[in-house]
């Protein structure tokens, strides 16, 4: 309201229509074809499009524009190409041209903010806020019952429930709604009541993945990023376990809720003991599903703004049922959402890290590691022995050294005795300068945020991991992934680099595929990303990207597991890095982090010499390696001692051999045997905060270089309040929170009304994932409502509320409708009766695999690949076998650039946007594929050589019993045995052949009995 | 919701065709698609899209530019993503040669595609947003820069339905590879499946499930007899469902399509002149796969389906065979070896069976190559200021060369034609309003052309 008035008051002409043509025609035109040259980025000629001010302006031609008068603008001058032929790639449209023209003829109008819009939009606005039923709280009222209400709303129409099905039916459909796949024979004909059945089915670990592979479809579930090179989502499998997990365990859905936004952010993560996961972290997963590229995000900036586009899609369609992505480059035109809207989502977004993130407790390696600890202390101690046992051949050693040159180099005070007093003077004021030097020239880079990996003290080390040596080094306080293990993998990230620094430099080492990256606007498989390939801490300069105003960057370090871009496209790597994708060691250390302008490293520090000169001349250096060595013994080294232990051991000066004593080769040989025992870390590709947040301005039409007022982060201010979320982070926690809100008048009727179509067929509200004014009416909204109170109510419990339904009358009735109700209400949106429904592509081919008896029982674990006519390695597109290695298809991988094609061709959908309902299409192509296709084929047979166990006057019944889970009436009986005896006289063969009960098996396959259950 | 002039109140063409998708109202589609509304009369009943992927060369196709000539060698300065030093102009590595009535010159490397120019429309002011091969291909393709949006060929065939209802509307040809922004390219997006491309191999099973796998006939027509019986049943006892009815006969029309397809693909009826206009007598296997798929295409348009995109041989690289950062001379004029003469003969095929005044004839690419070169120079780079495509055919304009692009053809200089222009002017030769043909989905009526195009006029004949 605010940005409004101050534009009425700077531009007091008739705002409203002004201001529609501004945004919709004259920005965009402006925007398209002059902002490359005339804008923020750069200037040409010295002038600048993109304001008022800035076009009266003008450049070094003069103002830009005469307001009222487009004949003497200089702009139309140029456009028109009178004086000057812009703009450079081509002439504009006439229609743009008049455009322009009215628009400067009209005043030049140039409205602050882009929104809120003109007062019609406003009228709107408050109109659909008072009138549109989703945005009206949830009516409080006496709780409803789900038969009462249905059978009251049909008796208005005269109709009524169709007659309740028959038990095979109806446990047939139970078993389908809950679990994905067919009830077995026993449970049919069993003494057990229907809600015995029902309560069974809710229990069975495979209700949790019939239900995870809904939630799929809702968060565009991938596991490839899709665009050139396909690369993998780190973990995506194990968002799919999470959710089998959460649905099996009945996780209430505000928790779940809260996970998928922020789980990484919650006070009190919920915790699996069994498997020593965090699980809540894994919820972020789901922002990470989308497509995303690998090109320079600061050339083509669309890259990371269509990441985050399709990042509040998903968000508010999946938990809001509103399409605020709609609001990108204007107000959404049929909802109560301005584009600040989208812009506040976006700067949430854009202020969180996409990072991987190690899921594991932190007990996960705790025993080794509390047992490596031990053995490494031990082993201090024994070098140490070692050491000073070596003490007396130091001077020697030190003698036959070739003599230093630098300052710096501990060993250069010896053998210079006789110039002491003179060095102490140099060294006394080189020190003072160098530091003074560092001081004004770099500014220490802190305030990273690591995962997996602790911050060490001075004087920690690494046991190398085999071979003669035993140490691999000694080290500076720090960072390092390897201390006890290069299996132990992590991350570790850094603050948004400042603007006013050119470049920042890193004290880093690394091997293995341990990586440094720059990611500049959270594009997370950016190409800015080097291999690490020193064993030694060195000074690594990057630039800082401070030109790239706008634009959050930061700095990772990673190891492998840790790093998005491995495995990498081909031809990245060469074969002796490929050579380590073997295997999960990996590593990096890290000691510190310096911004600064001049481009040189920081100068090196004296102080660990200057000791020397406080001694006596003789058995100077004896003496100080000992106490370096003694304080190292008792772990209280200091940063100078680590140079000079460093440097003790790179000379050979003291041993480093693992056989330096038996002792100490013992100790060695068993850290060596405990290491193999270390487990790398299970990660995902999820979310992260670090540090305080920011807003995001508005990119006016959607262009993500030109900016309008900054929108605060919050969620849809019209319909949830406007508020911005006060927080120090990314308020991504606020908005978790608003979302899992119980007096969200979206959330609970929506999760209601998905869970209700995929139990009956069809939403109360059948467009469920728009509740919207575009989406449809609720065709009974007192129900919707009274359930998503019970839903709150019963602690947003997901099978409580499938239990109410499955057990209502409503679910219970027959298929049959009536010719009257079927023309009173043809898409039974009433629900006279319960609709025939296909089965969904995972339970079709899933209950191919049960019928054959190749149905693996595991649940969980990394995806199968499917099977494929042609493998496209380049691509990530790897074949797998024929039958996914017959676990249920929600294990089959799912790849972007090209998918299970059996599973799409039944409308699997391709991952790219929200799909609370599938389409359900009917075309020849399934038939082909139930006819032809080689998987079927093979579960027919398969099925066949379980029948063929059974004796003759028992398979027809067998077969019918696998696949429609009743035996065959008579005139079914004889159809099977005339098949039988035609197809065995056209193969050669008896009726009880194989090849017979192959065909016999294959044509119920196709059968629309197996198809569809009603 | 009455947004296309071929429905009936009751039904608009988004009701119909998703109440067909469930079965529902089976009878409805079938007549819906006789009836097949247009907007307006169309000029065009089909298309025939020849994509050339990897971005080919403007300035050394149909844009000659003699002032890069000049320049060759001398340092380069563009605003391009490429920008830098050590960026130098290159000259145009093939000569040009006036062709045909129109004069329009055209490169040595498509000697065959010259012979055509008069029956051609050459577009050098088309204009795309980004020199990246997943986003390009994808804008190509669907009007919008990221996956998820129905391609072309489902549009069309969404709005215009089959010819045959046997045979699928929209037919990839295509070989094994898989382009930058993958087989999204080809999706029917939120469209109903029944408009996703049927891709036909160029080697190997060209169809998949198309080969029964019954190879005894009379067994398979056994089994689904059988079937036929079974279903029916169930149709009786669940009193007369819909979408079992459809299903039923969609094993009916899948049972034909099974002998259909690969009649259509089998070459047997076709002239060894025929056959070798298109190149299938090359020793080169490329080129013959090439010429086997022109074929196809013509084969396929006589049959009624509506939308055929042929993709060339990949030879070079994975991002497209047109894609010639370095080894321009060697591998463009490959890849135009594979590909000229049958896109030549094509035209003459159609030209020959009169199907060239409906059917619409389109040479593509995601966008051309810069005028200068990197360090090695012996390469261009992706290009989507300008570029050049042409189209021909039912309703447009013959032997004309519409816009024009700057002296090094690096901006266009008049006549700006963008996607959204070209996917309009498609459209509108097929009679279709690219503002009213709509579907409405994530919260609003969604377009090939999203917020944008304008039909450009001056082609149409």
């Amino acid at each position: 309201m605010r940005h409004a008035i101050l534009a009425l008051a700077f531009f007091p002409i008739a705002f409203g229509q002004d201001n529609v043509l501004f945004e919709t025609k004259v920005r965009p035109v402006l925007a398209r074809n002059c902002y490359s040259c005339h804008a923020a980025e750069k200037q040409f000629a010295g002038l600048r499009v993109d304001s008022r001010e800035a076009l009266l302006r003008g450049g070094k031609r003069g103002a830009a524009i005469v307001p009222g008068k487009p004949d003497a603008s200089l702009l139309v001058k140029a456009i028109e190409h009178q004086e000057l032929k812009m703009p450079m790639g081509g002439k504009l449209k006439e229609s743009e041209i008049a455009v322009i023209k009215e628009w400067i003829s009209n005043g030049a109008a140039w409205p602050v903010a882009s929104s809120p819009a003109g007062s019609a939009t406003q009228d709107r606005y408050a109109r659909q806020l008072k009138e549109h039923w989703a945005f009206q709280p949830v009516a409080k009222g006496p709780q409803l019952s789900i038969d009462g209400s249905l059978r009251a709303a049909l008796k208005k129409s005269g109709l009524k429930f169709s007659p309740t099905a028959d038990r095979r039916t109806l446990l047939r459909r139970a078993s389908y709604v809950l679990t994905g796949l067919p009830p077995t024979v026993e449970e049919i004909t069993s003494g057990a009541s229907y809600e015995q059945i029902v309560d069974k089915l809710l229990a069975s670990s495979r209700f949790g993945e019939h239900w995870a592979r809904y939630w799929l479809d809702i968060v565009r579930y991938g596991e490839t990023r899709g665009y050139e090179w396909n690369y993998e989502i780190l973990g995506a499998w194990r968002y799919r376990d999470y959710l089998i997990r959460a649905f099996n365990s009945d996780v209430p859905y505000d928790q779940l809720i809260r996970e998928h936004i922020a789980g990484d952010l919650l006070a009190k993560p919920r915790v699996n003991a069994a498997e020593k996961i965090n699980e809540s972290i894994i919820g972020t997963a789901f922002f990470r599903m989308g497509e995303a590229g690998h090109d320079d995000c600061i050339q083509f900036r669309e890259l990371a703004t269509d990441v985050v586009d399709n990042q509040i899609d998903t968000l508010t369609k999946a938990f809001q049922g509103m399409t605020v992505s709609c609001a990108r480059c204007h107000d959404h035109k049929l909802d109560p959402i301005p584009t600040e809207d989208y812009y506040g989502l976006y700067g949430i977004l854009n202020s969180s890290r996409q990072v991987a993130q190690s899921i594991d407790l932190p007990n996960v390696n705790a025993e080794v590691v509390t047992r490596l600890r031990k053995l490494k202390t031990r082993i201090r101690v024994q070098l140490a022995e070692v050491w000073k046992s070596e003490l007396p051949a130091l001077e020697a050693k030190l003698t036959a050294l070739p003599k230093a040159k630098e300052l710096e180099d501990p060993g250069y005070l010896f053998g210079r005795e006789e110039e002491l007093a003179k060095l102490e003077q140099q060294y006394r004021q080189e020190a003072k300068q160098r530091l003074e030097y560092n001081q004004q020239h770099f500014t220490p880079f802190e305030g990273w945020t690591s995962s997996n990996v602790v911050a060490s003290r001075d004087g920690e080390f690494a046991i190398a991991k085999d071979g003669a040596t035993a140490v691999k080094g000694i080290y500076p306080a720090g960072s390092y992934t390897f201390l006890e293990s290069e299996t132990v993998n992590g991350g570790t990230m850094s603050p948004y680099l400042p603007k006013d620094k050119k470049f920042v430099s890193l004290k880093v080492m690394g091997g293995r595929l341990g990586a440094r990256r720059t990611i500049i606007d959270n594009c997370a498989i950016g190409e800015n990303y080097k291999l690490l390939e020193n064993d030694s801490l060195q000074w690594l300069r990057l630039e800082t990207f401070a030109k790239q105003e706008r634009l959050p960057v930061f700095l990772e370090l990673v190891t492998r597991l840790f790093n998005p871009r491995i495995p990498d496209r081909p031809g990245m790597l060469k074969p002796e890095q490929l050579k380590w994708m073997d295997e999960p060691r990996s590593y990096f250390g890290f000691a510190g982090a310096l911004l600064h302008d001049v481009e040189a490293e920081p100068r090196k520090t004296l102080d660990h010499m200057l000791p020397l000169f406080e001694d006596e001349k003789q058995g100077r250096y004896g003496r100080q390696v000992q106490s370096v060595i003694e304080r190292w013994a008792e772990g209280r080294s200091t940063g100078g001692d680590v140079i000079w232990l460093d440097w003790l051991l790179r000379n050979e000066l003291l041993s480093n051999r693992k056989d330096a004593s038996p002792e100490l080769a013992a100790l060695i040989d068993e850290y060596r045997r405990n290491e193999e025992k270390v487990v790398p870390p299970r990660v995902v590709d999820g979310f992260a905060d670090a540090g305080p947040g920011h807003d995001t301005p508005v990119f006016i039409s959607g262009d993500p270089k030109s900016f309008g007022a900054q929108a605060p982060r919050r969620l849809l201010s019209r319909i949830l309040g406007p508020e911005p979320f006060q927080t120090d982070g990314s308020g991504r926690l606020q908005l978790a929170e608003r979302i899992a809100d119980p007096n969200n008048p979206l959330t609970a009727r929506l999760m209601v009304n998905r869970l209700w179509q995929q139990v009956f067929g069809r939403g109360i509200v059948a467009s469920v994932d728009n509740l919207g004014t575009l989406g449809e009416k609720p065709s009974h909204p007192e129900l919707l409502d009274a359930l998503a109170r019970k839903f709150v109510e019963d602690g947003w419990s997901v099978k409580k509320l499938l239990r109410a339904m499955v057990m209502s009358d409503a679910f219970k009735q027959g298929t049959h409708t009536t010719a009257d109700a079927h023309t009173l209400d043809p898409r039974n949106a009433l629900l006279h009766h319960y609709p025939l429904r296909r089965l969904s592509a995972e339970s079709l081919r899933d209950s191919m695999l049960l019928a054959a008896g190749n149905l693996k029982g595991g649940l969980y674990g990394p995806s199968i690949d499917p099977p494929r006519a042609e493998a496209k390695d380049y691509r990530r597109l790897f074949a797998g076998p024929l039958d996914g290695g017959g676990r249920r298809s929600i294990y089959t991988k799912i790849t972007r650039m090209e998918g299970a094609t059996f599973l799409e061709t039944f409308d699997a959908p391709t991952p790219m946007v929200t799909r609370g309902t599938r389409d359900v299409t009917n075309v020849p192509a399934q038939a082909l594929a139930l006819m032809n296709d080689p998987f079927v084929v093979a579960q027919a047979e398969a099925l066949s050589a379980r029948v063929r166990k059974e004796p003759l006057n028992r398979r027809l019944d067998m077969l019918f019993q696998c696949l429609l889970q009743r035996k065959p009436d008579t005139v079914e009986k004889e159809r099977y045995t005339g098949l039988a005896r035609e197809l065995a006289a056209m193969t050669g063969s008896d009726t009880d052949s194989t090849a017979v009960w192959n065909h016999l098996a294959h044509t119920l396959f196709n059968s629309k009995e197996f198809l569809y259950f009603r | 919701m009455t947004n296309c002039p071929g429905c009936t109140n009751t039904f608009s063409r988004r009701d119909a065709l998703r109440a067909a998708s469930t079965g529902f109202g089976y009878t409805a589609l079938s007549a819906l698609l006789a009836s097949a509304g247009t907007h307006f009369p169309a000029r065009a009943k089909n298309v025939i899209f020849l994509f050339m992927p990897g971005g080919v060369s403007h300035m050394e196709s149909f844009d000659p530019k003699p002032k890069l000539a000049e320049l060759d060698g001398k340092p380069a300065k563009l605003d391009n993503y490429v920008a830098g030093p050590n960026r130098r102009w290159l000259r145009p590595l093939w000569t040009f040669q006036k062709y045909g009535q129109c004069g329009a010159p055209v490169s040595e490397l498509f000697p065959h595609i010259a012979q055509h120019v008069d029956d051609i429309a050459i577009i050098r002011s088309m204009k795309s947003e980004f020199p990246l091969h997943a986003r390009g291909n994808i804008f190509l393709h669907t009007g919008r820069n990221i996956g998820g949006f129905p391609s072309l060929g489902s549009w069309i065939t969404y709005g215009l339905g089959s010819l045959n209802k046997n045979l699928p509307g929209y037919v990839l040809l295509r070989d094994a590879s898989i382009p930058p922004g993958g087989i999204e390219n080809y999706s029917n997006g939120f469209l109903p499946a029944s408009h996703q491309a049927t891709m036909i191999r160029d080697e190997g099973n060209p169809v998949e499930n198309i080969s029964p796998a019954d190879k005894d006939a009379r067994v398979q027509r056994a089994k689904l007899d059988a079937l036929a019986q079974q279903d029916r049943s169930l149709l009786k006892a669940t009193g007369g469902d819909d979408a079992i009815e459809s299903s039923i006969a969609n094993y009916e029309m899948a049972y034909r399509m099974q002998s259909l397809v690969p009649d259509l693909l089998d070459l047997a009826k076709e002239s060894e002149e025929t056959k070798k206009m298109y190149g299938l007598d090359s020793e080169d296997k490329p080129k013959r796969l090439y010429g086997l798929q022109c074929l196809r295409a013509r084969r396929l348009i006589e049959a009624g389906v509506r939308f055929v995109e042929v993709t060339c041989p990949n030879l070079f690289g994975m991002n497209g065979t047109w894609d010639q950062h370095f080894n321009l001379k060697k591998e463009h004029e490959k890849n135009a070896f594979v590909t000229d003469q049958a896109v030549a003969a094509l035209v003459k095929d159609l030209k020959q069976r009169g199907l060239f005044d409906e059917t619409l004839l389109v040479w593509a690419t995601e966008f051309g190559r810069t005028p200068d070169s990197g360090p090695k120079g012996d390469g261009r780079d992706h290009h989507p200021d300008c570029f050049t495509m042409w189209i021909a055919g039912a309703g447009v304009k013959r032997g004309v060369t519409y816009g024009e692009t700057d002296e090094l053809g690096n901006k266009v200089a008049s006549n700006l034609v963008t996607i959204h222009d070209f996917h309009a002017t498609m459209l509108h030769l097929l009679g279709l309003n690219h503002e009213k043909l709509t579907y409405r989905t994530g919260g609003r009526e969604q377009r090939l052309t999203d917020v944008h195009g304008q039909v450009v006029k001056a082609i149409l004949s």
